[in-house]
């Protein structure tokens, strides 16, 4: 349901916005852009860690392949200027870029991203693991030309859709010989991108510098950027109004705030950009529970969510109610053609009834252990709201909170829990992080995958179809499919889907200028006078 | 004359504190009556401002659950994670300080270097360390609780026993044939306890604000409303709905005023009789 406030929120501003862009459009040259940055990752590798944290501040310094754009074909030339599959799935011609020289003036080059695909990303990177899994070699006949071999078929859109996120590429030379994992360049970062890094103080700020050899002359605009480290959302909400900062991403200021925020003179709330990196809230159900496995117990919870409440509330607006695993943005897969669970506490307690869980003289049908994760307020609120819905329908659900560590040790690793909250990503393609949560037999410990002990033939042949299916009409109809399934077994409970918020002084522009702005490059951000 | 105005000025602050205390206490036993609504669930339009809508007088949360309901229910849990704690913190303390002050020597020297190592460390990091190993459930946050704060009752007792034991009355005792543990059970404790009240009353107030620092920093029961954790909540929106944090700020400060103001009472209640005896 879209309600009057959500619709102000979500058209007004970025129509402003725009309106302001459209009048200032000489980019001036100059000044130091100031964020706030609220995490410091340990390895802030993109090639080696694919996470937005690593790449809010590493995708300034290290490039990836192709970036995300908005409108049709949906991705922009970065290192790679073209990108051709073979018809029987078995090779991807890359076309690179001539003239690019890393941060140390080495040349890039195709045996770059040879070592980069082998040995970086095929067995190490987190997802890159997923989708490079069948790559075998890569032939680099001359320095702009590499050649992906893979040893099964694999779908050139997958690859296609995986090239923003999946493939930054660092030099070779600082990294052949080395173990990669605990390579120094890893934290002093080098790549091509329109910024180097300068230094790290740990607590204090990440510094990077103009890069005034990058490839796409005159870029960058800014002369540099720091990322403030301010782990405290109530002191960005005050560093953005007395304007130390100029911007911060992610909504990095709690959404209760923003609504005061977007009052003020010189700032301005942006929903945009974030539409490549689409985060669910789902409920992760533990399948051994035999209460659980019984799927008329996980359409009961399923009824039991008032999923406006949860955009209302939780979200205040900025999110919408979830239909199914793969988000609405993405319109060449997502389908609405599956089956819903409209909020019905009365449905809910009739499945529970029918399921043979009836309350007992103290209104309990049983017990069970909740564990929100931890990272995002959202989430935290939703453990404490959900156990609230259980209880309405007579299930008593124990919160259990624990560190980010200790929750995917516990979820992830251990599955010692029967409920969680999560928040998994959608990027740009159902089989890089989205089927990893469906299919069947994966060992325990890989973090954000199916550890909920549900295995389904059907699913596991559909996910597996779909891996090799070359023609785009085919993996849309087979995800397709996906998607019925997942809703009709509904093995983990989609609520809401939500993309971020970005707050920054009006002065600063080009914010949002792609699907994944926050952790794309932003050579042609500027600020302005 | 100073200072009998001083003692009647004390004298009154304590019994509006034990007055306050008495207050806290009913309310929080008897929060089902009082104000019967679920203090976990959503009942009202978010973030309502506090004398805004009568049914809310506190106004709402983020989430749009009662706060009056929420702060009867985190007294609750104040003073059920405060007294568990100084009751077990004060019976080992007192058990451990009363056998080491009337065993003497290798015991006595063992007993207080252990008390002096669980001393070295601040009670509220061990407290943290504990919980943050044991998990966030209210039995953890009770036993840590605990853990930090025994030692001091434990010198306490430890002091007064040594003191007693060349008394002239345990002397009779020992020369009239009865065994050590009867003497030490039946005419030194009763004796060495006076000063532990008012000390138990300062480990309640310290307990207040050991349990308020650890749900401030997201380790306390999650199932249980605290008002650290409230204050922690409400920190998001400090500026936008500030009675969030205000409200159970103040319900804290309040409560460790009274507690302490009652035990500075007991002290000097206590002090002159025991002078006396």
């Amino acid at each position: 349901m879209l309600t009057r406030r959500l619709f102000l929120a979500s058209t007004a501003a970025p129509l402003l916005w725009r309106a302001r862009q459209l009048h200032a459009e000489t980019p001036r040259r100059g000044g130091v852009l100031v964020v706030a940055a609220d995490t410091e990752p340990r390895n802030l590798n993109p090639a080696l860690v694919a996470s937005n944290g690593v790449f809010y501040v590493a995708s300034k310094v290290i490039e990836p392949l192709a970036e995300m754009a908005y409108g049709e074909p949906g991705l922009e030339p970065r290192l790679a200027l073209a990108w051709e599959g073979s018809a029987d799935g078995r090779s991807l011609l890359l076309r690179l870029r001539p003239g690019v020289r890393f941060h140390d003036g080495t040349s890039f080059t195709s045996a770059d991203v040879a070592y980069c695909a082998l040995e970086l990303w095929k067995k190490h990177q987190n997802l890159g693991r997923v989708v490079f899994k069948d790559l075998e070699a890569v032939e680099t006949p001359d320095p702009a030309t590499a050649i992906l071999r893979f040893s099964a078929p694999t779908p050139a859109q997958l690859i296609a859709n995986a090239l923003p996120a999946l493939t930054a590429v660092v030099p070779r030379r600082l990294f052949e010989g080395t173990d990669p994992l605990a390579n120094p360049h890893n934290q002093k970062l080098v790549g091509t991108g329109p910024f180097r890094f300068v230094e790290h103080r740990p607590g204090q700020y990440y510094r990077l510098e103009r890069n005034p050899d990058y490839w796409d002359a005159p870029k960058p605009w800014l002369d540099g950027i720091v990322y403030r480290v301010l782990p405290d959302r109530g002191a960005i909400a005050a560093a953005l109004e007395s304007g130390e900062i100029h911007l911060a991403a992610f909504s990095a200021v709690p959404l209760a705030d923003m609504q005061r925020l977007a009052k003020l003179p010189g700032i301005a709330v942006i929903e945009k950009g974030y539409e490549g990196i689409t985060y669910q809230l789902v409920v992760e159900i533990n399948h051994r529970r035999k209460e659980l496995a019984d799927v008329r117990v996980r359409r009961a919870i399923a009824h039991a969510i008032d999923r406006d409440f949860v955009v209302r509330t939780i979200f205040l607006g900025w999110a919408q109610p979830a239909s199914g695993p793969i988000p609405r943005f993405d319109g060449r897969f997502y389908t609405a053609d599956v089956p819903a669970y409209p909020y019905d506490p009365r449905r809910a307690e009739a499945l529970l009834d029918e399921a043979g869980l009836r309350r007992g003289a103290d209104g309990v049908r049983f017990a069970l252990d909740l564990l929100p994760a931890p990272w995002f307020e959202q989430t935290r609120q939703m453990g404490e709201y959900l156990r609230q819905a259980l209880k309405a329908i007579g299930i008593e659900a124990r919160l259990v909170v624990k560190d980010p560590a200790g929750h995917q040790k516990a979820v992830y690793t251990d599955h010692a829990f029967d409920l969680a909250i999560g928040s998994p990503v959608y990027r740009n393609d159902p089989a890089i992080s989205t089927t990893i949560l469906y299919e069947s037999g994966l060992p325990p410990g890989v973090p954000f995958s199916n550890q909920y002990g549900w295995a389904e033939p059907a699913m596991d042949e559909v996910i597996r179809t779909a891996a090799r299916a070359i023609d785009p009409a085919e993996r849309a109809a087979l995800y397709r499919r996906f998607q019925t399934l997942a809703m009709e077994h509904l093995p983990i409970v989609p609520v809401v889907e939500f993309t971020f918020l970005t707050v920054a002084r009006t002065n600063v522009r080009e914010v949002a200028s792609n699907p994944r702005w926050a952790v794309s490059n932003w050579a042609d951000c500027w600020l302005a006078a | 004359m100073s200072t009998a105005l001083l003692r009647f000025a004390r004298a009154r602050a304590a019994l509006a504190a034990l007055l306050l205390l008495a207050l806290f206490l009913l309310a929080a036993a008897a929060a089902a009556w009082l104000w019967p609504i679920d203090p976990d669930a959503p009942v009202a339009a978010a973030l309502l401002p506090p004398l805004a809508d009568p049914a809310h007088p506190l106004g709402t949360d983020r989430l749009g659950r009662d706060l009056l309901a929420r702060l009867l229910a985190g007294a609750r849990t104040s003073l059920l994670v405060a007294t568990g704690a100084t009751t077990a913190a004060v019976l080992v303390g007192v058990a451990i300080g009363l056998f080491a002050g009337a065993a003497g020597g290798l015991v006595d020297e063992s007993l207080m270097r252990l008390v002096e190592a669980f001393q070295i460390v601040p009670g509220f990091l061990l407290a943290l360390a504990l919980v943050s190993v044991f998990g966030a459930r209210l039995e953890t946050v009770v036993l840590a609780i605990a853990a930090a704060s025994w030692p001091a009752p434990a010198r306490l007792v430890r002091a007064e026993v040594a003191k007693l034991r060349r008394a002239e009355f345990v002397q009779a005792a020992r020369v009239a044939g009865l065994r050590w543990p009867e003497v030490a059970l039946r005419e030194i404790l009763p004796n060495a306890l006076p000063p532990v009240v008012p000390m138990a009353a300062l480990t309640v107030a310290a307990a207040i604000l050991i349990e308020g620092a650890l749900a401030f920093l997201g380790l306390s029961d999650p199932n249980r409303p605290s008002w650290g954790a409230m204050i922690a909540e409400g920190r998001a929106v400090l500026v936008s709905a500030p009675w969030l944090s205000l409200l159970p700020g103040m319900a804290l400060a309040a409560t460790v005023l009274a507690v302490n103001l009652v035990g500075e009472g007991l002290a000097e209640a206590l002090a002159p009789r025991r002078a006396a005896a």
